[in-house]
């Protein structure tokens, strides 16, 4: 397929505005050194013209009146008590309040219940500090667990996130991330002893024989078993956003570099190295005797930053623009609607064959059909959103910089310039005796002849 | 889309005054698409009526997630397709065809043209498949963005863009005379004065 080809694809919407920025600029580029297009779009605009020449009807009054006599009696029908969007929207609402909570009675649980304080002392229950908020690694809290806790690791170092620079840090995010991987049913690849100083870490360090079991209050065990429950629960699973969430980015940029081929061959193996391709590729030399090169990329969600940030090292970034859309909701919403779909077929499926056999049936056939049609296009948007949640697109371009000028203005500039007015100043000012000497020679005889008469005349 | 929203509000506690607010709106646009579809005017007039008739009835539905027209247009669409499935295209009867008068002051030469070249785009986008002459209805005819025209057909943005990508050549095509400003045909003069 020829550029014109891809482009004549995009036209339409070009030219009813309905192209993104990126798309946009690429048709517009085209355009610019393509006649044929810029015929076609042309021919697309007095189309749309003549089309929406059309005249605009207004409703006659009779039959405005017709229809608001006509208005129904009754009330019209009660919104539906339970849409299955909502449903799906407080599932997730429900999800979310129960992490909160969760995460909220965390501090609660941990000061009062944690090993570490039956086994600190007087000291430990008496320390102000919280367990769970910006604290640094050297707290008091941190001091006075023993050696036990010196001798762990660094991630298991504090019983909640420290914030460095107003960012929570990793060494210190440790508790958040104890949390979501329980939640998540992942297994701790820490190795802890007994008298840890954070509840996670004794959730799974304390086995039924260890020594710490022993000195468990009853409460701890009642709060391992509630925070298990909610671990496995559905809610809590469905926290982990980088599991759950379907996000379709994309990314534009724009580099100057001197080596444009070089820079794009570059970029196509940068690309290619993250598992991903070039879409388009399009290399142009301008009026300006400028090249350009601009590439569509195609890369995994996953490698789409690490793609961005060697991408921007082919150059000077001269612009940069990322966006991203959350297409869970939608990804969510069709594989519901596949599914109901799928289920209304079966049932449809089983009616008609219970029909089919009463000689009946012809009316459930159109209806199978129907749905057919549907679940078939459920499918092709929910194969569409999949592919999208994979993949995101970077619009690369590469171009030269533009070539230096030559410098202007600076005292060596002024000095020609006054040297250059002066220069013509006086040729101007010896113009006219130049003039009148070449007048003289040219009259040289007549000069000759007036010289001798007057001589001449005065011997006489 | 609030004022929307406040308006189905109002109808749904069967304010009478809100459902005619409701036909003043959108009833001439509504009646227009209806008629894009549907040549007969008396039946396009019956259908505009059932149209308003499911509005009222759902409009306990309408959420405010997307414009009124949007969602009134989709009913619409539905309602003058199943019309038409019902009922093959026919012709209308002499006392059935409206006979416009010609209003004072107008060119009667120009009006006639008008009505030609009308005619002309209505065959045209009627030509089309279906799928291909909803998009056009929808997008270039009622203004529709392409995410309205979506929503109303319940099918992807990128479908309507193909879709009457294709169609534009097509009708490209079939009104070659008027659009490629092509000098032998007397249409394309009409329809260089008849334009605005």
């Amino acid at each position: 397929m020829s550029r014109c080809d891809r482009v004549h694809e995009e036209l339409k919407a070009y030219q009813d505005r309905e192209l993104g920025p990126l798309a946009r600029t690429t048709v517009a580029l085209h355009l610019r050194g393509c006649p044929t297009c810029r015929e076609e779009i042309q021919t697309m605009s007095r189309l749309s013209a003549l089309l929406r020449s059309q005249p605009a009807d207004t409703l006659p009054t009779a039959l405005r009146d017709r229809i608001v006599e006509a208005m129904p009696t009754g009330l019209p029908d009660a919104p539906p008590t339970r849409p299955r969007r909502t449903r799906v929207q407080l599932l997730w609402a429900s999800g979310a309040v129960g992490v909160v909570l969760l995460a909220a009675s965390m501090p609660l649980l941990t000061s009062t219940f944690s090993p570490r304080r039956e086994t600190a002392g007087l000291a430990q229950r008496h320390d102000p500090s919280p367990n769970f908020g910006p604290q640094s690694a050297g707290s008091p809290a941190r001091e006075n667990v023993g050696a036990a806790a010196s001798e762990q690791t660094p991630a298991s170092t504090a019983t909640g996130p420290v914030y460095v620079d107003g960012k929570l840090s990793s060494a210190g995010s440790s508790y958040t991330e104890n949390r979501m991987q329980e939640a998540n049913g992942r297994s701790s690849t820490r190795s802890s002893t007994a008298g840890t100083d954070s509840y996670a870490d004794a959730r799974h360090a304390v086995p039924a024989a260890s020594p710490t079991a022993a000195t468990t209050p009853p409460l701890y065990n009642a709060k391992k078993a509630i925070v298990g429950g909610l671990a496995s629960s559905p809610a809590a699973a469905a926290f982990d956003p980088e599991r759950e969430r379907q996000v379709h980015r994309e990314g534009s940029l724009t580099v100057q570099t001197a080596k444009v081929e070089e820079a794009s061959d570059l970029a196509t193996r940068v690309v290619r190295d993250a598992q991903g391709y070039v879409a388009q590729n399009e290399l142009s030399t301008g009026d300006d005797n400028l090249k350009t090169a601009i590439l569509t990329l195609k890369v995994p969600v996953s490698g789409f930053e690490p793609v961005m940030a060697k991408l921007a090292k082919l150059g000077s970034v001269t612009a940069r623009a990322l966006s991203g859309e959350d297409i869970t909701d939608k990804l969510t919403d069709e594989q519901e609607s596949e599914r109901i779909l799928g289920e209304d077929v079966r049932s449809t499926e089983a009616s008609l064959r219970t029909r089919r056999s009463a000689g009946q049936g012809r009316h459930d056939e159109e209806a199978l059909r129907s749905l057919r049609i549907r679940l078939a296009q459920s499918q092709a948007r929910l194969k569409t959103l999949q592919r999208l949640g994979s993949l995101s697109t970077i619009t690369l371009q590469i171009s030269e910089p533009p070539k230096p000028a030559p410098a202007a203005g600076g005292l060596t500039d002024e000095f020609g310039d006054t040297l250059r007015d002066a220069a013509h100043s006086f040729q101007q000012a010896l113009r006219l005796p130049l003039q009148m000497l070449v007048w003289v020679i040219v009259y040289a005889p007549i000069w000759g002849l007036l010289l001798f008469g007057y001589r001449r005349a005065s011997r006489i | 889309m609030h004022r929307d929203y406040k308006l189905a509000k109002r109808i749904l506690q069967g304010e009478r005054a809100a459902f005619a607010e409701l036909v003043d709106r959108y009833g001439a646009p509504i009646r227009r698409l209806v008629g894009r579809y549907i040549e007969n005017p008396a039946d396009a007039d019956d259908v505009t009526q059932a149209v308003f008739c499911d509005l009222y009835r759902c409009i306990g539905q309408y959420r405010g997630e997307a414009a009124l027209t949007t969602w009134a247009y989709r009913i619409a669409v539905n309602r003058a397709l199943r019309h038409c499935k019902r009922r093959p295209p026919d012709c209308a009867t002499y006392d059935e065809q409206e006979i416009e008068d010609v209003r004072p002051g107008t060119d009667p030469a120009n009006e006639a043209l008008k009505g030609e070249l009308s005619q002309q785009v209505h065959s045209a986008i009627h030509a089309l498949s279906p799928p291909h002459a909803d998009v056009v209805i929808l997008c270039e005819l009622e203004g529709l963005t392409y995410a309205e025209c979506a929503t109303v057909l319940e099918i992807p943005v990128g479908t309507v863009k193909s879709r009457l990508n294709t169609a534009s050549r097509r009708l490209r095509d079939r009104l070659a005379e008027y659009v490629l400003g092509e000098p032998s045909s007397a249409a394309t003069r009409s329809f260089t004065e008849v334009l605005p």
